[in-house]
C-alpha cells in the first residue's frame, strides 16, 4: 500500500515535470511553430569584407530551404540583421552600428528559387532586406535545395564585433516588404540564424628597395660567372699584349693567348629599366701618338669590319647582351655588331654622360651569361711604338 | 551537431577574410611605386675616388602642390628616406654647384642644409604641378669604395626643408671600377728581300738565288731581285747595301763605282732600283709606303755599285714600299772564265 502510494507520487512528480519541461520548451519555439515553420539549414553569409564601416560590400546569403514549396510558393525572403541577437521571431534588433542597407542591390539570385525576377529592397530602417518576387518562384522547390542570394551596396557595421542576421521566407510579398521587426516577423515558412563577425584589419607594410648591382669584371668564361667578379688581363694583342701591324688582335688574358672579354654584369628592379652608358678617354693612346678608332670613318660609331691590313689601325669594341635571365637586355644598334666587326663612337664616347651600349627595358635579374665587351686592335706599320692605353668607364643609371 | 558547423563557418568566414585584410598591401604596392616617377641619378663617371664628377637628378612629382625645397642624401645601406644614414666614405656633395635645372627653373642650393652627403635645394614655396625636374650639378666627389650607393630625395612644402614632406622615394646607384685596355707596339723595322716578292708585305717571298747565265761581251746579262722594308721610326729608315763584287777566285769582275750606263764589251757589274730602258728591266718602287731610291740608285739606265751605299730611304714612318733592284753584268773579250759569284746583303737601319 505504501508502495503503491510511492509509486503513484513518483509517476505524478514525473508528469509534472515533463509537462513543466515541455511548457519552458514551447515558449522557447517560434510562436507560430506549430504551424509548418522550420529552420533552413546550412545557412551561411559570406561578406566580401570583414573591415568595419566598409561600404559597398558584398553579403552573399546562403541557405538550404527546410521545405518544399511549390510554384508560386516562395515569394518572399527577409534577411534582418540585429545587433543584439539571432532569435526568431524577436521583436528586439538593435541596429548593428551604423550598419546600412539603404543601397542595397540584389547582385543574383541562384537555385531552385529562380535566377531572375527576383528584387531586393531595403526594410525596416535600413537594417534588413527584402528579397521578393510578385510571381514566385517558377517551378518546385524541394526541401534541401540550396538558394544563394547575393545582395550588393552594404555598409558593414562600424565596430568590431559580432553580429547577427535572421532569416525568414515568406509565401507573400507584402509581407516581406512590410517587415518590422518590432511588430514580429508576420507570417513566415522558414527561419533561420547567422552570425557574422567585423574584425580588426591587419596591415602588413613592407619595403622592396630600390635595387641596382652593376659590376664590370673580366674572364676567359663567357658563362657561370658573375658580379662582383675582378679585373684583369685587359691586354690587346699576343700573349705579351704586342700589336702587329698584319694581325688582327683582340684581348687576351696575361702570358696566355686564350680570348678574354670585359663583362657587365646588370641586375635592377627599375620599374623603367637601366641604361649602360659609355665613356672613353680616347682611342688607344701613347706618350707618342694614338691608334685610329675602327670604322670607315675611324671612330664613326657604326660596326665596321675587322682588319688584317697593314696600312690599317683600328681600336674598337663590340657588345654581345646578357642571356638567361629575366628581362631582356639590348645592345645599341652602334655595338650590337656581327662577329668580326667592331664600332668605336669617339665622340658620343667622350660626352658628358657617355654612349648608351646596354640597356634593359624594366626589372631584370642578372643573366647566367653576362653581356659581353668584345675588344679589337691593330697597329698599322707605320703605328708609333709605345704603350698605348684606351680607360673605358660603364655607368649605369637606372629609372625608378 | 549544428553548433559545430556553425563555428567551423564562422572560423572559415574569418579565414577568408583575414587573407583579404593581409592581401590588401600588396594590392596597393603599386600607388607607392608610383612616388616620384621616373626617378634617376646619372652621373659624368662612376669610378670610385673620382672627383669634379657631374650628378643629374631627374624625377617626376606626382602630386601637384606647394613645393619649397628638395632634398637629395646619399647613402650607402638603404634608399629610405627619412631612416638613418650610412654616410658612403669619400663621398662627398659640399662643393657642388648647380649646373643646369628643369622644371620650376627657381631652386637654388641651400648651402644651410647642405653637407658632405647631402644636397638641399630651395625656392620660394608655391604651388607646383606634376612635372618632370631635373638638377645637374657639377664638382662632386664619388665614394671610394666600389658598390651600390643609393640617393634618397624628399620634397618638402617650405624652403629649407621646412613644412611637410609631399613625397618622398630612393634611388640606387653603383659605383664602378673603369677598364683600361693598354697594349704595346714595339719598334719596328720590316726588311724581306728574294728573288721575286709577290705581296705588298713580307708574306710570300721566293727565292735567294741569282743565276745570270754565260756572260757575254755583245749583251748585258741582268737579273732582278726584290726586298721590301717599312718601319713605325719615327725618321723613318735608310736601306744599304754590302758585298764584293763578282769573284771567280781570284779573279773579280769590276764593279760600275761611278754612275754610268750599261755597255756591253766593258767589265761592268752595277745595279739600280728603277725601271729600265736599257736594257729594258726593273720595275718602279711600289706599295703604299713612301720610301723611294736614293742618289745614283735612282738614275734610270745608269748603274752603279758601291758596297756599304745607302740606295733607299725614307724620311718618316713608312709602310710596306717594294723596291726592285736591277743587276746588269758586262765583260770584255779579257775577262778569266771562271764561275763569278757574289753575296749581296740589305741592311736596313731604323731611324727611331
Amino acid at each position: 500500500m505504501i508502495n503503491i502510494s510511492r509509486l503513484t507520487k513518483r509517476i505524478a512528480y514525473v508528469t509534472a515535470a515533463t509537462v513543466m519541461s515541455l511548457s519552458s520548451l514551447l515558449a522557447l519555439l517560434p510562436q507560430s511553430a506549430f504551424a509548418v515553420q522550420t529552420q533552413v539549414q546550412s545557412r551561411q553569409i559570406k561578406m566580401s569584407t570583414s573591415a568595419a564601416a566598409a561600404t559597398s560590400v558584398t553579403y552573399e546569403v546562403k541557405f538550404n530551404v527546410a521545405q518544399g514549396y511549390s510554384a508560386g510558393g516562395l515569394k518572399g525572403i527577409v534577411v534582418e540583421f540585429c545587433a543584439d541577437s539571432p532569435i526568431i521571431d524577436s521583436t528586439s534588433c538593435t541596429n548593428p552600428n551604423s550598419f546600412a542597407t539603404t543601397s542595397v542591390t540584389l547582385t543574383s539570385t541562384a537555385g531552385t528559387m529562380d535566377a531572375s525576377g527576383w528584387a531586393a529592397t531595403t526594410i525596416d530602417t535600413a537594417k534588413g532586406v527584402a528579397i521578393t518576387k510578385a510571381a514566385g518562384n517558377s517551378g518546385t522547390i524541394t526541401s534541401g535545395d540550396t538558394q544563394t542570394i547575393t545582395l550588393g551596396g552594404i555598409t558593414n557595421p562600424n565596430a568590431v564585433g559580432t553580429f547577427y542576421a535572421r532569416i525568414y521566407t515568406y509565401a507573400a510579398t507584402a509581407t516581406a516588404t512590410g517587415f518590422l521587426a518590432a511588430s514580429g516577423p508576420g507570417a513566415y515558412l522558414d527561419y533561420g540564424g547567422v552570425a557574422l563577425s567585423i574584425a580588426n584589419q591587419i596591415t602588413v607594410t613592407a619595403k622592396v628597395q630600390e635595387t641596382l648591382t652593376f659590376c664590370v669584371f673580366t674572364s676567359n668564361l663567357t658563362t657561370g660567372v658573375s658580379c662582383p667578379g675582378t679585373v684583369s688581363g685587359m691586354k690587346l694583342g699576343d700573349a705579351n699584349g704586342v700589336l702587329a701591324s698584319t694581325t688582327t688582335a683582340y684581348l687576351t688574358s696575361t702570358n696566355a693567348g686564350t680570348p678574354l672579354y670585359a663583362q657587365l654584369g646588370l641586375a635592377s628592379n627599375a620599374s623603367s629599366g637601366v641604361t649602360v652608358r659609355a665613356k672613353a678617354s680616347g682611342t688607344l693612346t701613347s706618350s707618342t701618338g694614338t691608334i685610329a678608332a675602327i670604322g670607315s670613318t675611324p671612330g664613326d660609331g657604326n660596326c665596321f669590319a675587322d682588319s688584317s691590313t697593314a696600312t690599317v689601325e683600328q681600336f674598337g669594341f663590340r657588345i654581345t647582351a646578357g642571356s638567361g635571365g629575366t628581362g631582356t637586355q639590348t645592345v645599341d644598334a652602334g655595338y650590337s655588331c656581327s662577329a668580326g666587326n667592331h664600332s668605336f663612337d669617339s665622340t658620343n664616347l667622350a660626352s658628358s654622360f657617355g654612349d648608351p651600349v646596354l640597356t634593359t627595358a624594366g626589372p631584370s635579374t642578372e643573366p647566367t651569361t653576362e653581356a659581353l665587351v668584345d675588344f679589337v686592335g691593330k697597329a698599322a706599320t707605320t703605328t708609333k711604338s709605345g704603350v698605348y692605353t684606351s680607360t673605358l668607364t660603364f655607368i649605369a643609371t637606372g629609372v625608378y | 551537431m549544428n553548433l559545430t558547423v556553425g563555428l567551423k563557418r564562422i572560423g572559415l568566414l574569418i579565414g577568408i577574410t583575414a587573407l583579404l585584410v593581409l592581401a590588401r598591401p600588396f594590392m596597393t604596392t603599386r600607388a607607392i611605386g608610383d612616388v616620384l616617377p621616373n626617378r634617376y641619378v646619372k652621373v659624368s663617371d662612376s669610378v670610385a675616388g673620382h672627383t669634379s664628377v657631374t650628378y643629374s637628378i631627374g624625377f617626376e612629382t606626382s602630386i601637384a602642390t606647394t613645393q619649397g625645397s628638395v632634398e637629395v642624401e646619399f647613402c650607402e645601406n638603404d634608399p629610405f628616406p627619412g631612416t638613418s644614414c650610412t654616410v658612403p666614405a669619400g663621398f662627398d656633395i659640399s662643393s657642388a654647384v648647380l649646373l643646369t635645372q628643369s622644371g620650376t627653373n627657381d631652386f637654388t642650393i641651400d648651402a644651410g642644409n647642405t653637407n658632405a652627403h647631402k644636397i638641399v635645394f630651395s625656392r620660394t614655396p608655391g604651388a607646383v604641378g606634376t612635372i618632370p625636374f631635373t638638377f645637374e650639378i657639377g664638382g662632386v666627389g664619388n665614394p671610394s669604395a666600389v658598390g651600390t650607393q643609393y640617393a634618397r630625395i624628399r620634397l618638402f612644402s617650405g624652403a629649407g626643408l621646412g613644412g611637410s614632406v609631399n613625397e618622398q622615394a630612393g634611388i640606387a646607384m653603383s659605383v664602378t671600377g673603369d677598364l683600361t685596355v693598354s697594349t704595346e707596339v714595339p719598334p719596328h723595322i720590316d726588311l724581306c728581300v728574294g728573288v721575286v716578292i709577290n705581296s705588298s708585305d713580307c708574306t710570300d717571298i721566293i727565292g735567294d738565288s741569282i743565276d745570270m747565265g754565260i756572260l757575254r761581251t755583245t749583251t748585258t746579262a741582268r737579273a732582278t731581285s726584290q726586298f721590301v722594308v717599312g718601319t713605325n721610326a719615327d725618321n723613318g729608315y735608310t736601306v744599304s747595301v754590302s758585298g764584293n763584287s763578282l769573284t771567280s777566285g781570284n779573279n773579280v769582275l769590276k764593279a760600275i763605282t761611278s754612275l754610268t750606263p750599261s755597255t756591253p764589251g766593258t767589265n761592268q757589274f752595277g745595279m739600280n732600283l728603277r725601271q729600265n730602258i736599257a736594257p729594258a728591266i726593273g720595275s718602279e718602287p711600289s706599295g703604299t709606303g713612301s720610301g723611294a731610291p736614293v742618289g745614283n740608285y735612282n738614275i734610270p739606265d745608269n748603274y752603279i755599285y758601291n758596297s756599304g751605299d745607302t740606295i733607299a730611304s725614307a724620311i718618316t714612318p713608312d709602310n710596306y714600299r717594294k723596291f726592285t733592284a736591277t743587276y746588269i753584268v758586262n765583260v770584255d773579250s779579257k775577262q778569266p772564265a771562271g764561275y763569278y759569284a757574289t753575296t749581296i746583303t740589305y741592311i736596313a737601319l731604323g731611324n727611331f
